[in-house]
Protein backbone atom coordinates (compact mmCIF):
# COMPACT_ATOMS: atom_id res chain seq x y z
CA UNK A 1 0.00 0.00 0.00
CA UNK A 2 2.49 2.20 0.72
CA UNK A 3 4.42 1.60 -2.35
CA UNK A 4 1.24 1.94 -4.05
CA UNK A 5 1.10 5.61 -2.37
CA UNK A 6 4.18 6.31 -3.21
CA UNK A 7 4.07 5.48 -7.08
CA UNK A 8 1.26 7.96 -7.11
CA UNK A 9 2.84 10.71 -5.76
CA UNK A 10 5.69 10.25 -7.75
CA UNK A 11 3.31 10.51 -10.64
CA UNK A 12 1.60 13.23 -9.08
CA UNK A 13 -1.61 11.31 -9.78
CA UNK A 14 -3.37 13.41 -7.29
CA UNK A 15 -5.01 16.68 -9.70
CA UNK A 16 -5.60 13.97 -12.60
CA UNK A 17 -7.75 11.64 -10.93
CA UNK A 18 -9.64 14.84 -9.49
CA UNK A 19 -10.45 16.13 -12.75
CA UNK A 20 -11.01 12.04 -13.91
CA UNK A 21 -13.55 11.70 -11.76
CA UNK A 22 -15.19 14.91 -12.85
CA UNK A 23 -15.27 13.94 -16.53
CA UNK A 24 -16.50 10.12 -15.71
CA UNK A 25 -19.18 11.74 -13.64
CA UNK A 26 -20.06 14.54 -16.12
CA UNK A 27 -18.84 13.52 -19.33
CA UNK A 28 -17.97 16.48 -20.20
CA UNK A 29 -15.82 16.36 -23.01
CA UNK A 30 -13.84 19.20 -21.93
CA UNK A 31 -13.23 17.82 -18.46
CA UNK A 32 -12.42 14.05 -20.51
CA UNK A 33 -9.87 16.24 -22.25
CA UNK A 34 -8.24 17.78 -19.63
CA UNK A 35 -8.31 14.26 -17.59
CA UNK A 36 -6.52 12.55 -20.37
CA UNK A 37 -4.09 15.54 -20.90
CA UNK A 38 -3.47 15.45 -17.27
CA UNK A 39 -2.97 11.89 -17.11
CA UNK A 40 -0.01 11.76 -20.05
CA UNK A 41 2.23 13.63 -17.10
CA UNK A 42 1.33 10.82 -15.01
CA UNK A 43 2.67 7.98 -17.70
CA UNK A 44 6.23 8.47 -16.38
CA UNK A 45 8.80 9.32 -13.73
CA UNK A 46 10.24 12.98 -13.01
CA UNK A 47 13.55 11.46 -13.34
CA UNK A 48 13.41 8.49 -16.24
CA UNK A 49 16.96 7.30 -15.60
CA UNK A 50 16.96 6.97 -11.68
CA UNK A 51 13.50 5.02 -12.07
CA UNK A 52 15.47 2.73 -14.63
CA UNK A 53 18.34 1.96 -12.29
CA UNK A 54 15.43 0.38 -9.66
CA UNK A 55 14.76 -3.34 -9.10
CA UNK A 56 11.06 -2.60 -9.80
CA UNK A 57 9.08 -4.27 -12.65
CA UNK A 58 7.86 -1.56 -14.30
CA UNK A 59 6.03 -3.21 -16.92
CA UNK A 60 3.54 -4.94 -14.19
CA UNK A 61 3.41 -1.36 -12.77
CA UNK A 62 2.74 0.37 -16.14
CA UNK A 63 0.08 -2.50 -17.50
CA UNK A 64 -1.63 -1.53 -14.25
CA UNK A 65 -1.40 2.26 -14.17
CA UNK A 66 -3.15 1.92 -18.14
CA UNK A 67 -5.41 -0.20 -16.49
CA UNK A 68 -7.07 1.79 -14.03
CA UNK A 69 -6.89 4.64 -15.83
CA UNK A 70 -8.95 3.23 -18.47
CA UNK A 71 -11.13 1.72 -15.93
CA UNK A 72 -11.72 4.90 -14.70
CA UNK A 73 -12.40 6.42 -18.04
CA UNK A 74 -14.70 4.02 -19.17
CA UNK A 75 -17.78 6.12 -18.54
CA UNK A 76 -16.61 8.78 -21.15
CA UNK A 77 -16.87 5.70 -23.66
CA UNK A 78 -14.56 5.70 -26.57
CA UNK A 79 -13.97 9.26 -26.49
CA UNK A 80 -12.20 8.95 -23.48
CA UNK A 81 -10.65 5.44 -23.78
CA UNK A 82 -9.31 6.35 -27.67
CA UNK A 83 -7.66 9.65 -26.24
CA UNK A 84 -5.92 7.54 -23.41
CA UNK A 85 -4.29 5.23 -26.41
CA UNK A 86 -3.55 8.76 -28.16
CA UNK A 87 -1.77 10.03 -24.63
CA UNK A 88 0.07 5.99 -24.19
CA UNK A 89 1.55 6.55 -27.76
CA UNK A 90 2.91 9.79 -27.20
CA UNK A 91 4.42 9.32 -24.43
CA UNK A 92 6.30 6.63 -25.95
CA UNK A 93 7.87 8.69 -28.46
CA UNK A 94 7.63 12.20 -27.26
CA UNK A 95 7.73 11.57 -23.47
CA UNK A 96 5.45 11.81 -20.74
CA UNK A 97 5.46 15.42 -20.22
CA UNK A 98 4.71 16.14 -24.30
CA UNK A 99 1.67 13.60 -23.94
CA UNK A 100 -0.60 16.32 -23.66
CA UNK A 101 0.11 17.45 -27.03
CA UNK A 102 -1.06 15.42 -29.38
CA UNK A 103 -4.58 15.04 -26.81
CA UNK A 104 -4.98 18.81 -27.01
CA UNK A 105 -3.92 19.28 -30.72
CA UNK A 106 -6.15 16.12 -32.41
CA UNK A 107 -9.32 16.68 -29.82
CA UNK A 108 -9.76 20.49 -29.47
CA UNK A 109 -10.54 21.23 -32.75
CA UNK A 110 -12.33 18.33 -33.51
CA UNK A 111 -14.13 18.43 -30.99
CA UNK A 112 -14.87 22.17 -31.32
CA UNK A 113 -16.10 21.70 -34.58
CA UNK A 114 -18.39 19.02 -33.27
CA UNK A 115 -16.65 16.51 -35.36
CA UNK A 116 -17.02 12.64 -33.85
CA UNK A 117 -13.44 12.34 -32.11
CA UNK A 118 -13.52 8.95 -33.85
CA UNK A 119 -14.83 7.21 -36.69
CA UNK A 120 -15.77 4.37 -34.73
CA UNK A 121 -15.84 3.11 -31.23
CA UNK A 122 -13.57 0.08 -32.52
CA UNK A 123 -11.07 2.89 -34.12
CA UNK A 124 -10.55 4.46 -30.30
CA UNK A 125 -9.94 0.85 -29.10
CA UNK A 126 -7.43 0.32 -31.26
CA UNK A 127 -5.90 3.24 -30.60
CA UNK A 128 -5.88 2.23 -27.13
CA UNK A 129 -4.37 -1.31 -28.04
CA UNK A 130 -1.91 -0.20 -29.60
CA UNK A 131 -0.39 2.73 -26.63
CA UNK A 132 -1.06 -0.15 -24.10
CA UNK A 133 1.20 -2.17 -25.73
CA UNK A 134 4.03 0.01 -26.67
CA UNK A 135 3.56 1.81 -22.94
CA UNK A 136 3.76 -1.69 -21.40
CA UNK A 137 6.83 -3.29 -23.02
CA UNK A 138 9.99 -2.99 -20.87
CA UNK A 139 11.92 -0.10 -21.30
CA UNK A 140 9.47 1.92 -23.17
CA UNK A 141 9.40 4.74 -20.96
CA UNK A 142 11.54 4.43 -17.65
CA UNK B 1 19.36 35.89 -36.43
CA UNK B 2 17.61 33.18 -38.68
CA UNK B 3 20.01 30.55 -37.25
CA UNK B 4 18.61 31.17 -33.68
CA UNK B 5 15.01 31.58 -35.15
CA UNK B 6 15.95 28.11 -36.65
CA UNK B 7 16.95 26.26 -33.78
CA UNK B 8 14.35 27.34 -31.67
CA UNK B 9 11.67 26.63 -34.27
CA UNK B 10 13.28 22.76 -34.89
CA UNK B 11 13.73 22.33 -31.18
CA UNK B 12 10.90 23.64 -29.87
CA UNK B 13 6.85 23.50 -30.40
CA UNK B 14 7.39 24.48 -34.28
CA UNK B 15 6.65 21.43 -36.33
CA UNK B 16 3.84 20.60 -34.13
CA UNK B 17 2.21 23.89 -34.41
CA UNK B 18 3.01 23.89 -38.44
CA UNK B 19 1.09 20.93 -38.90
CA UNK B 20 -1.47 21.10 -36.54
CA UNK B 21 -2.30 24.96 -38.15
CA UNK B 22 -2.18 23.26 -41.91
CA UNK B 23 -4.37 20.65 -41.26
CA UNK B 24 -6.98 22.19 -38.60
CA UNK B 25 -7.27 25.08 -41.53
CA UNK B 26 -7.62 22.70 -44.43
CA UNK B 27 -9.99 20.79 -42.73
CA UNK B 28 -11.97 23.38 -40.99
CA UNK B 29 -12.35 24.95 -44.54
CA UNK B 30 -13.09 21.95 -46.37
CA UNK B 31 -15.02 20.44 -44.33
CA UNK B 32 -17.26 17.99 -45.70
CA UNK B 33 -14.64 17.96 -48.75
CA UNK B 34 -17.22 19.24 -50.73
CA UNK B 35 -17.58 22.81 -51.34
CA UNK B 36 -15.86 25.16 -53.12
CA UNK B 37 -14.18 27.61 -50.48
CA UNK B 38 -14.51 31.15 -52.56
CA UNK B 39 -15.37 33.78 -53.59
CA UNK B 40 -12.31 35.56 -52.07
CA UNK B 41 -14.68 37.27 -49.40
CA UNK B 42 -16.04 33.71 -48.37
CA UNK B 43 -12.38 32.17 -47.84
CA UNK B 44 -11.50 34.96 -45.89
CA UNK B 45 -14.20 35.11 -43.34
CA UNK B 46 -14.31 30.89 -43.11
CA UNK B 47 -9.85 31.05 -42.79
CA UNK B 48 -10.60 33.78 -39.94
CA UNK B 49 -13.07 31.54 -38.27
CA UNK B 50 -10.37 29.09 -38.47
CA UNK B 51 -8.68 30.77 -35.27
CA UNK B 52 -10.85 29.57 -32.88
CA UNK B 53 -10.09 26.38 -33.67
CA UNK B 54 -6.49 26.74 -33.75
CA UNK B 55 -6.80 29.32 -31.53
CA UNK B 56 -6.31 27.14 -28.15
CA UNK B 57 -4.30 24.87 -29.35
CA UNK B 58 -1.53 27.37 -30.43
CA UNK B 59 -1.89 29.04 -26.95
CA UNK B 60 -1.31 25.79 -25.37
CA UNK B 61 1.97 24.90 -27.50
CA UNK B 62 3.06 28.56 -27.40
CA UNK B 63 3.13 28.49 -23.17
CA UNK B 64 4.36 25.40 -22.94
CA UNK B 65 7.46 26.13 -25.31
CA UNK B 66 7.81 29.53 -23.48
CA UNK B 67 8.00 27.60 -19.98
CA UNK B 68 10.99 24.80 -21.56
CA UNK B 69 13.76 26.83 -19.96
CA UNK B 70 12.00 26.77 -16.41
CA UNK B 71 10.94 23.12 -16.81
CA UNK B 72 14.83 22.15 -17.97
CA UNK B 73 15.94 24.11 -14.38
CA UNK B 74 18.31 26.51 -16.81
CA UNK B 75 16.38 29.59 -16.31
CA UNK B 76 18.35 31.30 -13.47
CA UNK B 77 21.43 30.55 -16.01
CA UNK B 78 20.08 31.86 -18.51
CA UNK B 79 19.08 34.99 -16.94
CA UNK B 80 22.96 35.47 -16.41
CA UNK B 81 23.69 35.78 -19.97
CA UNK B 82 24.62 39.14 -21.59
CA UNK B 83 21.11 38.73 -23.58
CA UNK B 84 18.26 41.07 -22.92
CA UNK B 85 15.15 39.58 -21.05
CA UNK B 86 13.08 40.72 -24.07
CA UNK B 87 15.83 39.06 -26.62
CA UNK B 88 14.42 35.49 -25.45
CA UNK B 89 11.20 36.17 -25.06
CA UNK B 90 10.84 37.71 -28.80
CA UNK B 91 13.33 35.19 -30.30
CA UNK B 92 10.16 32.67 -28.28
CA UNK B 93 7.85 34.44 -29.41
CA UNK B 94 9.01 34.77 -33.64
CA UNK B 95 9.58 31.41 -33.46
CA UNK B 96 5.76 30.18 -32.61
CA UNK B 97 4.07 32.93 -34.57
CA UNK B 98 6.40 32.05 -37.45
CA UNK B 99 5.02 28.36 -37.31
CA UNK B 100 2.03 29.10 -37.05
CA UNK B 101 2.33 31.62 -40.21
CA UNK B 102 3.87 29.02 -42.05
CA UNK B 103 0.66 25.95 -41.48
CA UNK B 104 -1.47 29.48 -42.21
CA UNK B 105 0.26 29.86 -45.44
CA UNK B 106 0.04 26.30 -46.77
CA UNK B 107 -4.02 26.86 -46.27
CA UNK B 108 -3.90 30.32 -48.16
CA UNK B 109 -1.54 28.75 -50.82
CA UNK B 110 -4.28 25.62 -51.73
CA UNK B 111 -7.09 28.09 -51.68
CA UNK B 112 -5.35 30.75 -54.03
CA UNK B 113 -4.83 27.89 -56.37
CA UNK B 114 -8.16 26.31 -55.81
CA UNK B 115 -10.12 29.81 -56.06
CA UNK B 116 -7.53 32.30 -58.10
CA UNK B 117 -8.62 30.20 -61.93
CA UNK B 118 -12.05 30.66 -62.07
CA UNK B 119 -11.64 35.04 -61.52
CA UNK B 120 -13.59 35.03 -58.81
CA UNK B 121 -15.29 38.50 -57.29
CA UNK B 122 -12.81 40.00 -55.25
CA UNK B 123 -14.55 42.84 -53.45
CA UNK B 124 -15.54 43.06 -50.20
CA UNK B 125 -12.22 44.02 -48.20
CA UNK B 126 -11.12 40.14 -47.95
CA UNK B 127 -7.15 41.02 -47.84
CA UNK B 128 -8.02 42.80 -44.44
CA UNK B 129 -9.73 39.50 -42.98
CA UNK B 130 -6.61 37.51 -44.13
CA UNK B 131 -4.53 40.16 -43.05
CA UNK B 132 -6.02 40.37 -39.82
CA UNK B 133 -6.36 36.40 -39.29
CA UNK B 134 -2.33 36.44 -39.34
CA UNK B 135 -1.92 39.05 -36.98
CA UNK B 136 -4.38 37.20 -34.83
CA UNK B 137 -2.72 34.39 -34.35
CA UNK B 138 0.12 36.42 -32.95
CA UNK B 139 -1.89 37.68 -30.23
CA UNK B 140 -2.63 33.66 -29.39
CA UNK B 141 1.10 33.22 -30.01
CA UNK B 142 1.54 36.65 -27.73
CA UNK B 143 -1.08 35.30 -24.71
CA UNK B 144 0.64 31.69 -24.48
CA UNK B 145 4.52 32.93 -24.22
CA UNK B 146 3.46 35.51 -22.05
CA UNK B 147 1.66 33.54 -20.05
CA UNK B 148 3.72 30.56 -19.87
CA UNK B 149 7.02 32.54 -19.23
CA UNK B 150 5.70 34.08 -16.27
CA UNK B 151 3.31 30.99 -14.49
CA UNK B 152 5.02 28.28 -13.02
CA UNK B 153 2.44 25.42 -13.54
CA UNK B 154 2.91 22.43 -14.41
CA UNK B 155 0.80 21.76 -17.15
CA UNK B 156 -0.53 25.20 -17.72
CA UNK B 157 -0.38 24.54 -21.54
CA UNK B 158 -3.26 22.57 -21.90
CA UNK B 159 -5.13 23.92 -19.30
CA UNK B 160 -4.73 27.61 -21.64
CA UNK B 161 -5.97 25.70 -24.15
CA UNK B 162 -8.90 23.84 -22.72
CA UNK B 163 -9.85 26.98 -20.82
CA UNK B 164 -9.66 28.99 -23.96
CA UNK B 165 -12.16 26.86 -25.57
CA UNK B 166 -14.73 27.02 -22.78
CA UNK B 167 -14.41 30.48 -22.19
CA UNK B 168 -13.93 32.24 -25.88
CA UNK B 169 -16.17 29.68 -28.13
CA UNK B 170 -19.55 30.76 -26.28
CA UNK B 171 -18.74 33.85 -26.20
CA UNK B 172 -18.02 34.12 -29.55
CA UNK B 173 -21.33 32.24 -30.15
CA UNK B 174 -23.25 34.57 -27.96
CA UNK B 175 -22.08 37.93 -29.84
CA UNK B 176 -23.36 36.91 -32.77
CA UNK B 177 -22.36 37.90 -36.39
CA UNK B 178 -23.11 41.85 -36.26
CA UNK B 179 -21.84 42.78 -32.88
CA UNK B 180 -19.54 45.66 -32.55
CA UNK B 181 -17.34 44.18 -29.49
CA UNK B 182 -16.62 41.42 -31.78
CA UNK B 183 -14.15 43.53 -33.55
CA UNK B 184 -11.79 43.68 -30.33
CA UNK B 185 -11.16 39.75 -30.39
CA UNK B 186 -9.70 38.47 -33.55
CA UNK B 187 -12.37 35.92 -33.78
CA UNK B 188 -15.52 36.05 -36.82
CA UNK B 189 -18.15 33.47 -36.04
CA UNK B 190 -18.03 31.21 -39.15
CA UNK B 191 -20.63 31.68 -41.74
CA UNK B 192 -22.05 35.35 -40.89
CA UNK B 193 -24.26 35.02 -43.86
CA UNK B 194 -22.27 36.25 -47.02
CA UNK B 195 -21.85 38.63 -49.05
CA UNK B 196 -19.94 40.36 -46.24
CA UNK B 197 -18.28 43.63 -46.66
CA UNK B 198 -15.26 45.23 -44.12
CA UNK B 199 -13.83 48.14 -44.30
CA UNK B 200 -10.12 49.50 -45.09
CA UNK B 201 -10.23 52.11 -41.70
CA UNK B 202 -12.29 49.17 -39.27
CA UNK B 203 -9.40 47.00 -40.04
CA UNK B 204 -6.23 48.99 -40.11
CA UNK B 205 -7.38 50.25 -36.31
CA UNK B 206 -7.72 46.47 -35.44
CA UNK B 207 -4.78 45.36 -36.88
CA UNK B 208 -3.23 48.26 -34.72
CA UNK B 209 -4.99 47.32 -31.73
CA UNK B 210 -3.82 43.37 -32.19
CA UNK B 211 -0.47 45.17 -32.91
CA UNK B 212 -0.40 46.70 -29.41
CA UNK B 213 -1.38 43.99 -27.61
CA UNK B 214 1.07 41.52 -28.82
CA UNK B 215 3.65 43.90 -27.82
CA UNK B 216 1.68 44.84 -24.15
CA UNK B 217 1.98 40.96 -23.45
CA UNK B 218 5.38 40.26 -24.41
CA UNK B 219 6.65 43.67 -22.93
CA UNK B 220 4.82 42.50 -19.22
CA UNK B 221 7.00 39.35 -19.43
CA UNK B 222 9.85 40.77 -20.58
CA UNK B 223 11.10 44.04 -19.01
CA UNK B 224 12.29 45.07 -15.79
CA UNK B 225 11.16 48.06 -14.59
CA UNK B 226 7.33 48.74 -14.39
CA UNK B 227 7.00 52.21 -15.51
CA UNK B 228 8.40 50.82 -19.27
CA UNK B 229 5.02 49.19 -19.18
CA UNK B 230 3.22 52.47 -19.11
CA UNK B 231 3.50 53.28 -22.59
CA UNK B 232 2.56 50.02 -24.81
CA UNK B 233 -0.20 49.77 -21.68
CA UNK B 234 -1.67 53.71 -22.53
CA UNK B 235 -1.60 52.65 -26.27
CA UNK B 236 -3.23 49.73 -26.13
CA UNK B 237 -5.84 51.37 -23.77
CA UNK B 238 -6.61 53.87 -26.24
CA UNK B 239 -6.61 51.73 -29.17
CA UNK B 240 -9.39 49.17 -27.65
CA UNK B 241 -11.31 52.09 -26.44
CA UNK B 242 -11.36 53.32 -30.02
CA UNK B 243 -12.35 50.30 -31.16
CA UNK B 244 -15.06 49.36 -28.86
CA UNK B 245 -16.78 52.53 -29.99
CA UNK B 246 -16.97 51.87 -33.92
CA UNK B 247 -20.65 51.63 -34.56
CA UNK B 248 -21.74 47.59 -36.09
CA UNK B 249 -22.50 49.31 -39.16
CA UNK B 250 -18.77 50.71 -40.07
CA UNK B 251 -16.97 46.95 -38.58
CA UNK B 252 -18.77 45.04 -40.64
CA UNK B 253 -21.98 45.01 -43.29
CA UNK B 254 -23.23 43.67 -46.06
CA UNK B 255 -21.46 43.62 -49.80
CA UNK B 256 -24.55 45.19 -51.82
CA UNK B 257 -22.46 45.65 -54.48
CA UNK B 258 -21.63 42.01 -54.08
CA UNK B 259 -25.48 41.08 -54.35
CA UNK B 260 -26.18 43.22 -57.68
CA UNK B 261 -27.10 41.01 -60.33
CA UNK B 262 -25.21 40.22 -63.26
CA UNK B 263 -26.90 38.38 -66.34
CA UNK B 264 -26.46 37.40 -69.79
CA UNK B 265 -30.07 37.18 -71.55
CA UNK B 266 -32.51 35.30 -69.73
CA UNK B 267 -30.05 34.03 -66.96
CA UNK B 268 -28.56 36.04 -63.58
CA UNK B 269 -26.49 34.87 -60.79
CA UNK B 270 -24.88 37.57 -58.59
CA UNK B 271 -21.85 39.22 -58.98
CA UNK B 272 -20.29 37.34 -56.08
CA UNK B 273 -21.16 34.08 -58.15
CA UNK B 274 -20.33 35.81 -61.29
CA UNK B 275 -17.99 32.84 -62.22
CA UNK B 276 -20.62 30.66 -62.49
CA UNK B 277 -22.39 32.23 -65.11
CA UNK B 278 -20.40 30.34 -67.95
CA UNK B 279 -20.85 27.21 -65.85
CA UNK B 280 -24.84 27.28 -65.94
CA UNK B 281 -26.26 29.55 -68.70
CA UNK B 282 -26.63 26.31 -71.30
CA UNK B 283 -28.83 24.49 -68.40
CA UNK B 284 -30.80 26.57 -67.43
CA UNK B 285 -31.77 28.28 -71.24
CA UNK B 286 -32.72 24.88 -72.28
CA UNK B 287 -34.83 24.58 -68.81
CA UNK B 288 -36.53 27.51 -69.84
CA UNK B 289 -37.20 26.86 -73.45
CA UNK B 290 -38.88 23.65 -72.71
CA UNK B 291 -41.21 25.33 -71.00
CA UNK B 292 -41.40 28.80 -73.48
CA UNK B 293 -45.10 27.69 -74.64
CA UNK B 294 -46.55 26.59 -70.95
CA UNK B 295 -48.48 29.61 -70.30
CA UNK B 296 -47.09 31.16 -66.53
CA UNK B 297 -43.92 29.20 -66.70
CA UNK B 298 -40.99 31.02 -65.80
CA UNK B 299 -39.53 32.78 -68.07
CA UNK B 300 -35.85 33.26 -66.52
CA UNK B 301 -33.55 31.94 -63.71
CA UNK B 302 -32.47 33.80 -60.84
CA UNK B 303 -30.26 32.93 -57.78
CA UNK B 304 -31.66 30.48 -55.81
CA UNK B 305 -31.45 34.17 -52.75
CA UNK B 306 -33.51 36.37 -55.07
CA UNK B 307 -36.68 33.75 -56.17
CA UNK B 308 -38.73 34.93 -53.73
CA UNK B 309 -42.75 34.87 -55.39
CA UNK B 310 -41.52 35.19 -58.91
CA UNK B 311 -40.62 31.57 -58.76
CA UNK B 312 -38.34 31.26 -61.62
CA UNK B 313 -35.81 28.72 -62.46
CA UNK B 314 -32.88 29.25 -60.12
CA UNK B 315 -29.77 28.96 -59.75
CA UNK B 316 -28.12 27.18 -56.71
CA UNK B 317 -24.88 28.74 -55.14
CA UNK B 318 -23.38 25.05 -53.66
CA UNK B 319 -23.38 23.62 -56.81
CA UNK B 320 -19.77 23.37 -57.29
CA UNK B 321 -17.15 20.41 -55.49
CA UNK B 322 -13.82 21.44 -53.82
CA UNK B 323 -12.29 22.74 -56.73
CA UNK B 324 -14.65 24.74 -58.49
CA UNK B 325 -16.39 22.41 -61.23
CA UNK B 326 -19.82 21.82 -61.40
CA UNK B 327 -20.55 18.57 -58.89
CA UNK B 328 -23.34 17.42 -61.14
CA UNK B 329 -23.95 15.40 -64.29
CA UNK B 330 -26.30 17.80 -66.48
CA UNK B 331 -29.41 15.61 -65.51
CA UNK B 332 -28.67 16.74 -61.55
CA UNK B 333 -27.85 19.92 -62.27
CA UNK B 334 -31.12 20.91 -64.03
CA UNK B 335 -33.11 19.04 -61.63
CA UNK B 336 -31.75 21.33 -58.62
CA UNK B 337 -32.96 24.47 -60.91
CA UNK B 338 -36.30 23.64 -60.19
CA UNK B 339 -36.47 21.61 -56.97
CA UNK B 340 -37.22 24.91 -55.45
CA UNK B 341 -39.54 26.07 -57.77
CA UNK B 342 -41.48 22.38 -57.47
CA UNK B 343 -41.19 21.41 -53.50
CA UNK B 344 -40.30 24.18 -51.25
CA UNK B 345 -44.04 26.36 -51.60
CA UNK B 346 -45.91 22.97 -50.65
CA UNK B 347 -43.41 21.35 -48.72
CA UNK B 348 -46.09 20.55 -45.80
CA UNK B 349 -48.85 19.64 -47.71
CA UNK B 350 -50.10 16.62 -49.60
CA UNK B 351 -48.79 17.35 -52.96
CA UNK B 352 -50.12 13.70 -54.66
CA UNK B 353 -46.73 13.52 -56.37
CA UNK B 354 -47.25 16.14 -58.97
CA UNK B 355 -43.83 17.93 -58.37
CA UNK B 356 -42.61 14.39 -59.21
CA UNK B 357 -44.12 14.15 -62.62
CA UNK B 358 -44.12 17.92 -63.77
CA UNK B 359 -40.19 17.39 -62.94
CA UNK B 360 -40.10 14.37 -64.88
CA UNK B 361 -41.86 15.83 -67.79
CA UNK B 362 -39.79 19.31 -67.67
CA UNK B 363 -36.15 16.95 -67.11
CA UNK B 364 -37.29 14.33 -69.46
CA UNK B 365 -36.34 11.65 -66.91
CA UNK B 366 -37.77 10.90 -63.54
CA UNK B 367 -35.70 10.94 -60.70
CA UNK B 368 -34.74 7.14 -59.27
CA UNK B 369 -36.07 8.58 -55.95
CA UNK B 370 -39.03 9.69 -56.92
CA UNK B 371 -39.91 7.08 -59.46
CA UNK B 372 -42.83 5.28 -57.59
CA UNK B 373 -45.15 3.58 -60.00
CA UNK B 374 -47.69 5.56 -59.96
CA UNK B 375 -45.59 8.43 -60.96
CA UNK B 376 -44.13 6.91 -63.77
CA UNK B 377 -48.10 5.64 -64.85
CA UNK B 378 -49.33 9.04 -64.80
CA UNK B 379 -45.99 10.93 -66.46
CA UNK B 380 -46.57 8.19 -69.17
CA UNK B 381 -49.94 9.10 -69.13
CA UNK B 382 -49.27 12.76 -69.58
CA UNK B 383 -47.15 12.45 -72.52
CA UNK B 384 -49.64 10.67 -74.42
CA UNK B 385 -51.18 13.95 -74.48
CA UNK B 386 -51.34 16.12 -77.44
CA UNK B 387 -48.42 18.96 -76.79
CA UNK B 388 -50.48 21.96 -76.28
CA UNK B 389 -52.63 19.86 -73.56
CA UNK B 390 -49.44 18.74 -72.31
CA UNK B 391 -48.16 22.24 -71.60
CA UNK B 392 -51.64 23.53 -70.73
CA UNK B 393 -51.62 20.86 -68.25
CA UNK B 394 -48.46 21.29 -66.88
CA UNK B 395 -49.10 25.61 -66.70
CA UNK B 396 -51.51 24.25 -64.15
CA UNK B 397 -49.88 22.22 -62.33
CA UNK B 398 -47.04 24.96 -61.92
CA UNK B 399 -49.91 27.58 -60.87
CA UNK B 400 -51.21 25.00 -58.41
CA UNK B 401 -48.13 24.39 -56.84
CA UNK B 402 -47.07 27.71 -56.65
CA UNK B 403 -50.86 28.84 -54.35
CA UNK B 404 -50.08 25.70 -52.99
CA UNK B 405 -54.06 25.30 -52.12
CA UNK B 406 -55.03 21.92 -50.94
CA UNK B 407 -58.16 21.94 -53.18
CA UNK B 408 -56.09 22.74 -56.33
CA UNK B 409 -54.03 20.58 -55.40
CA UNK B 410 -56.51 17.05 -54.88
CA UNK B 411 -57.43 18.15 -58.44
CA UNK B 412 -54.68 16.36 -59.94
CA UNK B 413 -54.83 13.60 -57.55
Amino acid sequence: MKLLSLHLRARGAALPSVVLGVAALTGWWVAVVGAVALLGSTLGGADASLERTTAVPWRWWRLTHVLVASVLLAPTGATGVGLLGLALVAAVFLGSERAWIPVVAYAVPALTTELPLWPAPEVAAVVWVVGAVLYSRPFSIT
Amino acid sequence: MTRVLWAEYRRGAGPVITGVTAVVSLLFLYDGGVDWPGPWMRFAMNFRAMLLVVGPVVVALAAWQAGRDRHHGVDELLTSTARAPWRRVAITWCSVTGAAWLGMLVTVAVNVAVIAPHGSYSGGGWPWTIAGTFVGIGVHTALGVALGSALPVRLLGPALGLGLVVVFEPMVMSLGGGTGQLVTLPYFPRLLGPPIQVWASTQLLQLAWFASLIVLLLAAVAVRRARRLVAPTAVTAVLGTVLALVPVAEVIGQDMRASELVCVPRVCVTRADADLLPLVTDAARRMLDRVADVPGAPVEALPSTRAGMSLPVSVPDDVRTWSGRVRHNDTELRRSMISELLYSPCARVDTYSLPAVVEGWWIGEISPKKASQRVVARLARLKQLPVAEQNAWVGRALSALRVCHPADLRSFR
